[in-house]
C-alpha cells in the first residue's frame, strides 16, 4: 500500500472519526529578540594586555589594594550593575618575587572574573571558576612549552618546579626577566592567549 | 553535508572534534573538547606525541594517506588518515565515524549557512518532503548536536536547526537552545519546524519560558482550510495543531517565518491561503514562497509536485499583491529568475545554501545571474521550477 493518499478525495475519505481539536494557548511575554548585528572594529593590539592576564603573578597578590578600589567602584552603581575597566593596568607585570605563602581565594577578583567570563566565547568552557581558569592557563602554557620541547613533564595544570624551570628557560632564551611566572610578556612571546 | 572517506586508528566510537592547526592548539585547547590536528611531517607528529605522553588524551592526528604510519615511541596516538587533509579547514567541527570509515563536516566557519541536523523522525509526511522521515530512534543526533555546539570556535550569526521535526524532542530541545545561549552568545537560531508540538502547553512552556537566545521559527503552512493543509502534509489534524502552535509562538512574541512550498495543490489555493494568512496571522515576520526541491518524496509524487511556475505567474503575482495589502513581507526562495514574472524578481532571494548551489550553462550569459538564487546542484537529475532560460534584460534592483 502506498505511503501517500495522493488525491484530495481519497485523503478526505481516510479521515478518522475523531480528530482532536487543539486549542490556542496564551503565554506570557517572552523577552525581546533584538539582535545586535554591529561588529567590533578590528584594532591592532598585543595578544594579551596586562589587564587580560589574571594569573601574571601566581602566589603574589601585591595588587590587593587596587582590587579593593574596584569593589567600591563596582558597588557604587544603583540599579543595573555597570563596571568600567580601570584605565591603568591592575595586574602589572610582577616586580615582586613569589612569596612563600600559598594563595588563598580572593573575593575581590570575582567581579572582574565574571565580567571577563561574559566576553568569552568559542573556548568550549564558558562557565569556569577562577581556579579552573588558572589550571587551564597553566595547561596551555605547558602545551606551548611541550611543543618547543622545553618541557617534558605531564600537562597537569600545576605550576610545579619543572614547569617553572621550563618557563625560566624560555624567558632566558627571550631575554626576559627569569622569574618562572606566566607574565603577560611571556604569554605573548609563547603565543598563548590569557584565559579569561 | 560534506563527507570524506577516512581510515581510523585507535578511535572506537563516533566522536565530534574541532579541526585545529598545531600552531593554535595551545590557545584553543580545553579539557572538555576533542581536537583533530592535521600533521604532515615527522617533527610535527613528534610535537603531538610529546603532548600525548604528557597526558593529553583529547587530540587526534589527521595524516595524509601517502605518508606511512608514523610509529610513536612515546604512546598510542589516535589517528585518522585521509587522501586530502587540506579538505579540512581550521575551525571545522567534524564527526569522525570509525564504523563507516567516514568523516562528516558538521559546521564550517567559511560557510554562509550553518545548520545542525537534529532528527530524521517527523510527525508529518509531506508529499514533497526533501528529507523523507524514518521511524528509528535517532536521539543520539541531539547529543551530537550539543557536542558540536560546544566545539564551535567562533559563534556564527545564525545557526539553523533542522530535521525531521526537531520539536519531537519536546522539552529536551531546550538543551540545544540553552547550549547555544551558553556557548554561542550572539548566535540567532533558525528552527525549521511544523510547530505542532507547541499546541501542548507543557511543551511550549518548557521550551519558550525565559529563552536566553533569539530564535526565528520557520513554519510551513499549505492551506487555508484543515483538509487542504492536512492533505499536503498527509496527516489528519496537523492543520489545527500547527495553527495552535503559531498562536502560541505569537503569545510568546517569537518571530515567525511562514513557509509555503509551491506544489500544485498549494498553487491552486495560493491566493486564498495568502488572504487567510493576511487576515489571521498579520503578526508573522514574513512569508516565504518556495520552489519545490525535486528530491525525496517529491520524486514519488511527481504529478502533484512537478509544476512549471511560468504557468502560474498570474497566481503568484496576485498572491504577492494580497500579501502586500496586508503588509506582510514576501520572500521568494529557491526559484530562479527565469521561472518568475519580472515584477517579482526583486522579491527573489539567493536562498540556496552555497554547498548545494549551482548554475546551468544557460546561466553563463544571463543578465540576472548575479541576482539569482541559481539551481540546486541536483537539478540535472530531475525537473526544475521552469525550463532554464537566459535572461537578456538587465533590471535595476
Amino acid at each position: 500500500m502506498s505511503r501517500f493518499k495522493n488525491t484530495l478525495s481519497l485523503f478526505l475519505a481516510s479521515i478518522p472519526m475523531l480528530v482532536g481539536r487543539s486549542y490556542a494557548i496564551a503565554g506570557p511575554d517572552a523577552g525581546t529578540t533584538n539582535i545586535d548585528t554591529s561588529y567590533d572594529p578590528i584594532t591592532l593590539r598585543p595578544l594579551n594586555y596586562p589587564t587580560d592576564n589574571l594569573f601574571a603573578s601566581h602566589r603574589s597578590h601585591s595588587s590587593h589594594s587596587s582590587h579593593a578600589s574596584h569593589s567600591s567602584h563596582y558597588s557604587g552603581s544603583s540599579g543595573s550593575p555597570s563596571y568600567e575597566l580601570p584605565k591603568t593596568p591592575v595586574y602589572a607585570s610582577p616586580t615582586t618575587t613569589p612569596s612563600s605563602t600559598t594563595s588563598t581565594s580572593n573575593s575581590s577578583t570575582v567581579p572582574l572574573a565574571t565580567l571577563r567570563e561574559q566576553a568569552q566565547t568559542g573556548q568550549g568552557t564558558p562557565s569556569m571558576t577562577l581556579s579552573e581558569k588558572r589550571i587551564l592557563q597553566i595547561m596551555r602554557v605547558q602545551i606551548a612549552l611541550t611543543r618547543l620541547d622545553l618541557y617534558q613533564g605531564r600537562i597537569s595544570g600545576d605550576l610545579d618546579a619543572p614547569t617553572k624551570k621550563a618557563l625560566v628557560l624560555f624567558q632566558h632564551v627571550k631575554g626576559f626577566s627569569e622569574n618562572g611566572l606566566m607574565t603577560t610578556e611571556t604569554l605573548n612571546a609563547l603565543g598563548v592567549l590569557a584565559v579569561q | 553535508m560534506r563527507s570524506l572517506t577516512i581510515s581510523t586508528v585507535r578511535i572506537t566510537q563516533r566522536t565530534v572534534m574541532r579541526v585545529t592547526q598545531l600552531e593554535n592548539l595551545a590557545n584553543e585547547w580545553a579539557p572538555s573538547l576533542h581536537f583533530l590536528v592535521p600533521v604532515a611531517s615527522r617533527p610535527k607528529f613528534d610535537e603531538i606525541a610529546r603532548m600525548t605522553s604528557g597526558g593529553l588524551s583529547n587530540i587526534t592526528v589527521a595524516l595524509p594517506t601517502e605518508i606511512k604510519t608514523m610509529r610513536s615511541r612515546m604512546g598510542a596516538i589516535p589517528m585518522i588518515r585521509l587522501d586530502k587533509p587540506e579538505e579540512l579547514q581550521p575551525g571545522d567541527v567534524v564527526a569522525v565515524n570509525p564504523a563507516h570509515h567516514s568523516l562528516q563536516v558538521l559546521l564550517r566557519e567559511s560557510d554562509t549557512h550553518h545548520a545542525l541536523f537534529l532528527t530524521n523522525r517527523c510527525n508529518n509526511n509531506c508529499m514533497m518532503c526533501s528529507q523523507p522521515p524514518t521511524r528509528q530512534d535517532d536521539s543520539w543526533l541531539l547529543e551530537e548536536a550539543l557536542s558540536a555546539i560546544r566545539h564551535v570556535r567562533h559563534a556564527p550569526a545564525r545557526l539553523g536547526l533542522t530535521g525531521g521535526e526537531p520539536l519531537l524532542y519536546g522539552e529536551d530541545l531546550r538543551k540545544v537552545f540553552d547550549a547555544v545561549a551558553e556557548y554561542l552568545p550572539g548566535t540567532q537560531i533558525e528552527l525549521l519546524t511544523n510547530g505542532r508540538q507547541l499546541s501542548d502547553p507543557a511543551v511550549s512552556a518548557s521550551l519558550l519560558n525565559g529563552l536566553r537566545t533569539p530564535i526565528s521559527w520557520f513554519v510551513p503552512l499549505y492551506g487555508h482550510a484543515d483538509f487542504l493543509h492536512d492533505f499536503v502534509v498527509q496527516m489528519h489534524g496537523a492543520f489545527d495543531e500547527t495553527l495552535s502552535g503559531l498562536l502560541c509562538l505569537q503569545a510568546y512574541r517569537q518571530p515567525i517565518q511562514l513557509r509555503v512550498v509551491l506544489i500544485e495543490p498549494v498553487l491552486k489555493v495560493l491566493p486564498q491561503l495568502c488572504a487567510f494568512i493576511g487576515r489571521n496571522f498579520p503578526f508573522v515576520r514574513e512569508l516565504a514562497l518556495m520552489g519545490c526541491e525535486p528530491v525525496g518524496f517529491a520524486l514519488a509524487n511527481r504529478t502533484q509536485c512537478e509544476v512549471n511556475l511560468t504557468h502560474w505567474a498570474s497566481t503568484l503575482e496576485h498572491s504577492v499583491h494580497l500579501l502586500d495589502q496586508h503588509a506582510i513581507p514576501v520572500l521568494l526562495m529557491n526559484i530562479p529568475h527565469c521561472a518568475l514574472p519580472k515584477a517579482l524578481w526583486s522579491r527573489a532571494t539567493q536562498s540556496i545554501s552555497d554547498w548545494k548551489q549551482t548554475y546551468a550553462h544557460e546561466c553563463a550569459t544571463c543578465a540576472q545571474k548575479k541576482h539569482c538564487c541559481g539551481l540546486f546542484s541536483w537539478h540535472k537529475k530531475s525537473w526544475g521550477s521552469a525550463p532554464i532560460a537566459s535572461i537578456k534584460e538587465e533590471i535595476a534592483s
